[in-house]
This record gives C-alpha cells, sequence and structure tokens, in this order.
C-alpha cells in the first residue's frame, strides 16, 4: 500500500486527519477489511514503541462514534420508500460496516484504571433525600452522599474509589452470579449483561486500566 | 364592556400561555416517556429478529437476536456470530446458557416475564432524581428515520444511555451506554430487523449439540421470596438506590442457598448475592470482577460472601457491597433501603 496511506492511517490514529479526509479514510476501512486490521497493528505498534499502553485520543474516539452515527441528515419526515427489503437493509449496512471495523481500533475503553473512573465530581443537588440509614463512612474514600438521620440534606458528596489491592471473582462464580442478576435486573441492564455474557470471555479481575 | 371582555380574552390568552410555557418542559417529558413506553411495548409484544453489532472495549462482536411472544408465551434467543458459539435460549420455564468453548451449559429457571433485549421503565419523577431526560432530534439508523432519546445521570453512581427509537415500529435500533460524562462505553447497533412475521419453534433451538456438554442446573427449587425481618441490612447506598425485591435461590452448581437482593434506581440494577453459612464449596473472596460493562465486588461480612453485581461503575457495586451488615431482625416496610431481608444464619 502507498506511503500516503500509510500517512494517513498514522494521521488517522494521532488525531491529525482532516476531516475530509477522515470520512473517506473511514469509507475505505469499511471497503477494505485487511485495512482495519493493518490500522489497528499501527495502533499496537505505536504503543509499544512508546513503551505504554495508550489510550485512544478523545477527539479520535469521538469522531469514530460520530462515524459511526454518520448517516445523511433527516430534512423531513417522508413518505416509507417501498423498496424490497433487502434492498433497505443492504444501504445502511455498507456504513456500518464502516463504523464496525473502524471501531475495533477505536478502542472505546471503560477509562477505569486505579482513580481515572472516579468521577469525583459533585452529586447534583436536585435528588430526594433518602430515607438511608449510615454507618460510619467505609474504609478509605469510599463515602458517598452521606444524609444524616433528620436532615434532609446531603452532608457530603464524595464518590467512592476503588480499592487497588484486591483479588478476583472466580470466573464461574460471576457468570452465575451475573446470569442470575440478569434475570432480576431491569431490563435494559439485565439484556446488557446477557449480552456481554454471550459476546465477551467472562473474566474475574480489576477492570483493564 | 367591549373593552372588558376583550381585556379578559387577553388576560386569558396570557394565562393560557404562561401555563403552556410552566408546562412546557413537563410536556417534553411526558413525550419521552411516551417514547419509551412505545419501545416497551414494542420489545415486549412485537415478533422481530435481527443482527446487531455490539461495540465495546475495543472488541466488536456480531449477535443475533430472536424474540417471539406466541398464545402468551414469550421465547427469545441470543446467539453470538462472531466465533465462540455462545448462544442464551430463554422461554417461559428456563433460562440455557450454552458455552460451547467451555463445554457447559448453564441452566437456569425462570422466574420474570420479561423481554432479553429489555426495555426501560416509564419515565418517573423519581428517576428524574437521577437521571435527565432529554428527547433529541431525527437521525437517520438502518436508513430509517428514528428518534434520539438521551438519559443522563446526574451523578458518577450510574450509567446512562442514548437511545435510537425506530419511528414507526418502535424498535430500539441502536442503543449507547454511557459513562457520566456521556462517553460511550458501549453500544448495540442493529445491522438488520425485522419486526414482525412469524417465527418457527426450530429458530429457538441452539445451532450447537449439546448433549455431550456439561449441563450445570439449579439445585433446587427455584426461588422463594423471602421473610421480611432477617439479618441483613444496606447501612449505606448510592442516593436513589432502593431494594426492590428479594428471593432466596440456589445458583447452578451450587447445593447451598443463596439470599439475592435487587435494588434499583428506576433504570440501574444491583443484584446483592448473599451466600453462607454454611460456607460454599469455594473459598471465600474478596475481590472484583467483571462482564463487559456489568462490575462485581465481593467481600465476606460475618462469614458470609457477599457480592454485588450490577451495570454501574466498580465504585457503586463495591459502595453497596461495603454497606452490608448483619443487623438483628426487626421488621420495616418492605422496600425500604434502611433494612433488607438477609438469609437465616443458621
Amino acid at each position: 500500500m502507498s506511503d500516503i496511506l500509510n500517512e494517513q492511517l498514522s494521521a488517522l490514529l494521532d488525531g491529525e486527519l482532516p476531516p475530509e479526509e477522515t470520512t473517506l479514510l473511514l469509507k475505505r476501512l469499511g471497503r477494505e477489511a485487511g485495512l482495519a486490521q493493518r490500522l489497528a497493528r499501527y495502533r499496537l505498534c505505536g504503543d509499544v514503541l512508546r513503551g505504554e499502553r495508550v489510550q485512544p485520543r478523545a477527539d479520535f474516539t469521538m469522531r469514530v462514534s460520530a462515524a459511526i452515527a454518520a448517516e445523511p441528515p433527516l430534512p423531513a419526515r417522508r413518505p416509507a420508500a417501498r423498496r424490497p427489503a433487502s434492498a433497505r437493509w443492504l444501504k445502511p449496512l455498507a456504513g456500518l460496516a464502516v463504523a464496525a471495523s473502524v471501531a475495533v481500533v477505536a478502542v472505546l475503553v471503560l477509562r477505569l484504571g486505579p482513580g481515572a473512573g472516579s468521577p469525583a465530581q459533585p452529586i447534583a443537588d436536585t435528588r430526594e433525600p433518602q430515607p438511608v440509614i449510615l454507618a460510619s463512612p467505609a474504609r478509605g474514600a469510599s463515602r458517598a452522599a452521606v444524609y444524616p438521620q433528620g436532615s434532609g440534606e446531603p452532608e457530603s458528596y464524595v464518590t467512592p474509589s476503588v480499592r487497588p489491592r484486591l483479588g478476583v471473582i472466580p470466573e464461574g462464580t460471576l457468570a452465575n452470579y451475573v446470569v442470575a442478576h440478569s434475570q432480576l435486573s431491569a431490563p435494559l441492564a439485565g439484556r446488557s449483561v446477557l449480552i456481554h455474557l454471550v459476546a465477551d470471555e467472562t473474566r474475574g479481575g480489576a477492570p483493564a486500566p | 364592556m367591549t373593552v372588558r371582555l376583550a381585556g379578559a380574552a387577553r388576560l386569558g390568552g396570557w394565562l393560557l400561555l404562561a401555563t403552556a410555557l410552566a408546562a412546557a418542559p413537563a410536556l417534553a417529558d411526558d413525550e419521552a416517556g411516551r417514547w419509551l413506553a412505545a419501545m416497551n411495548e414494542a420489545l415486549a409484544t412485537r415478533n422481530y429478529q435481527g443482527e446487531f453489532l455490539h461495540l465495546a472495549n475495543g472488541r466488536v462482536e456480531k449477535l443475533r437476536i430472536l424474540h417471539r411472544v406466541k398464545d402468551g408465551r414469550v421465547a427469545e434467543r441470543l446467539v453470538n456470530l462472531s466465533g465462540n458459539g455462545r448462544e442464551i435460549i430463554r422461554n417461559d420455564a428456563e433460562l440455557q446458557c450454552y458455552l460451547p468453548d467451555e463445554h457447559k451449559v448453564l441452566v437456569e429457571a425462570q422466574t420474570e416475564v420479561g423481554t432479553m433485549l429489555g426495555t426501560l421503565p416509564v419515565f418517573e419523577s423519581a428517576l428524574e432524581a437521577n437521571y435527565r431526560l432529554v428527547l433529541g432530534e431525527r437521525a437517520m439508523v438502518l436508513g430509517r428515520p428514528a428518534r434520539v432519546l438521551s438519559v443522563n445521570p446526574r451523578d458518577g453512581f450510574r450509567f446512562g444511555y442514548r437511545l435510537w427509537i425506530d419511528e414507526e415500529n418502535k424498535m430500539p435500533v441502536r442503543t449507547d451506554l454511557c459513562d457520566s460524562d456521556g462517553n460511550m462505553l458501549e453500544q448495540v447497533l442493529f445491522t438488520r430487523l425485522k419486526v414482525g412475521g412469524t417465527l418457527a419453534d426450530a429458530a429457538f433451538r441452539p445451532d450447537v449439540d449439546a448433549s455431550a456438554f456439561e449441563w450445570v442446573r439449579e439445585a433446587g427449587s427455584p426461588q422463594k421470596r423471602v421473610a421480611d425481618e432477617l439479618p441483613w441490612r444496606l447501612v449505606q447506598l448510592p442516593p436513589g438506590f432502593r431494594v426492590n425485591s428479594s428471593v432466596e435461590q440456589r445458583l447452578p452448581g451450587s447445593d447451598h442457598p443463596v439470599m439475592h437482593l435487587v435494588l434499583s434506581d428506576g433504570l440501574a440494577s444491583v443484584s446483592v448475592f448473599i451466600e453462607g453459612p454454611p460456607a460454599p464449596p469455594r473459598q471465600a473472596t474478596e475481590g472484583q470482577g467483571r462482564v463487559g460493562s456489568a462490575f462485581a465486588f465481593s467481600r465476606v461480612v460475618a462469614g458470609h460472601q457477599v457480592t454485588a453485581v450490577g451495570e454501574v461503575p466498580p465504585q457503586t457495586v463495591e459502595f453497596i457491597a461495603d454497606g452490608v451488615a448483619p443487623a438483628k431482625p426487626r421488621r420495616l416496610p418492605f422496600g425500604s433501603p434502611a433494612s433488607m431481608p438477609g438469609p437465616p444464619s443458621q
């Protein structure tokens, strides 16, 4: 493949590719299966060269997300097109394939490393006081939304952080918990954990950094 | 007189306008709520089959879902099309989880009639304390018009959603799970979806021959609701979370009863499992776990294994698990977060 293409891929990873070129490259990534893999290799190489696991740049992730959503704007309601069902599905599929292949390398990660996923931000002050009986604050920073009894106002809003020193829950045990949880949980969340059970390896352990 | 009438009419007009303006946010919420209700109904009552991409943690997997309601009975099947062959098949009686890569089938008795694809609760004021619901613009998904609905968490204890609901069939053709900052954590994106039509029984049989697999079933009777006065309580909960239900059940492969409490803020759910004594055959654990964007945290409390699991940030399950404490039996209203049923200690 050409040097220009290599440069474009590199620029895409660095978040430095102009928007119009990004659009074209994303389309090409969708058409050429090998290209997405190559992009993933580039990214991995870059990580290794830098001796670190690099999080995707936010702007890159955002643009990939935007690409996933990229559909022509909808100016006004129009009557449903009478096309064969297959044709109706095929057209968007091409765009989705683009998004999917790129998203492989977009690494839409849960930013959940120690401390990274702890949004220690104030909780909105609009909620109702909860009649929660609170013991003394839990260990370390594990303290949140403490409502003293008899008081309608929370005393503090500190989102707890995750303890870094812990072990892992055995895989089989975790799977059982997840299945049981999915059956009684709010349906949207229940659906999601089941999807993960089917789609992903059940793995114990702390969240990936 | 004419002038006064005209003045009254103007005044009435202003009052109407003022009323309309004051009601505008409520109407917007109502409209969003109607979209959610319509989506719920579509998910629960329609037949559909489709394929979707599941994007999470830098991975993309393709799955197929089939859903049928026939004579009031729900059947669902969720199949991984990306290689590991895993499937979940659910009917009114049980949920079977086929794991060909582990030569196992997990089987759990079914207790809740719902839909695997999921529904959202009707938007209520209680939910509004923890989430902000925003009905967005129209957009195209799968070449069809959809409405975008954002369910934004107001704090870091829960995740949020963005939903693209098909204007015609009201199915959520795209669902984004987001953190409290609006960053996307995972996405379910349909690449094909057929709503309506019939689905044969054969469509709800697994692709794999699981006869040689190890079938891990529940040991005993499915589930029973526990009494209201038992020696466990939650001493701390994130805002808005309450105990919705509690059952005693046996997990697959275990002979020991497990207390299963379900907490919810109206949208997110967290299960708290309390096991033993007698101690389960495995060793007690203190640690974390993760399945996709569902997190778990386990610790030992008074000789019991306490595990919180839910599709919430890891801090939330840890916070909840940390708050489980033995308590003297006492009777409090069911549903109060201040107290909850627990397993008999003997």
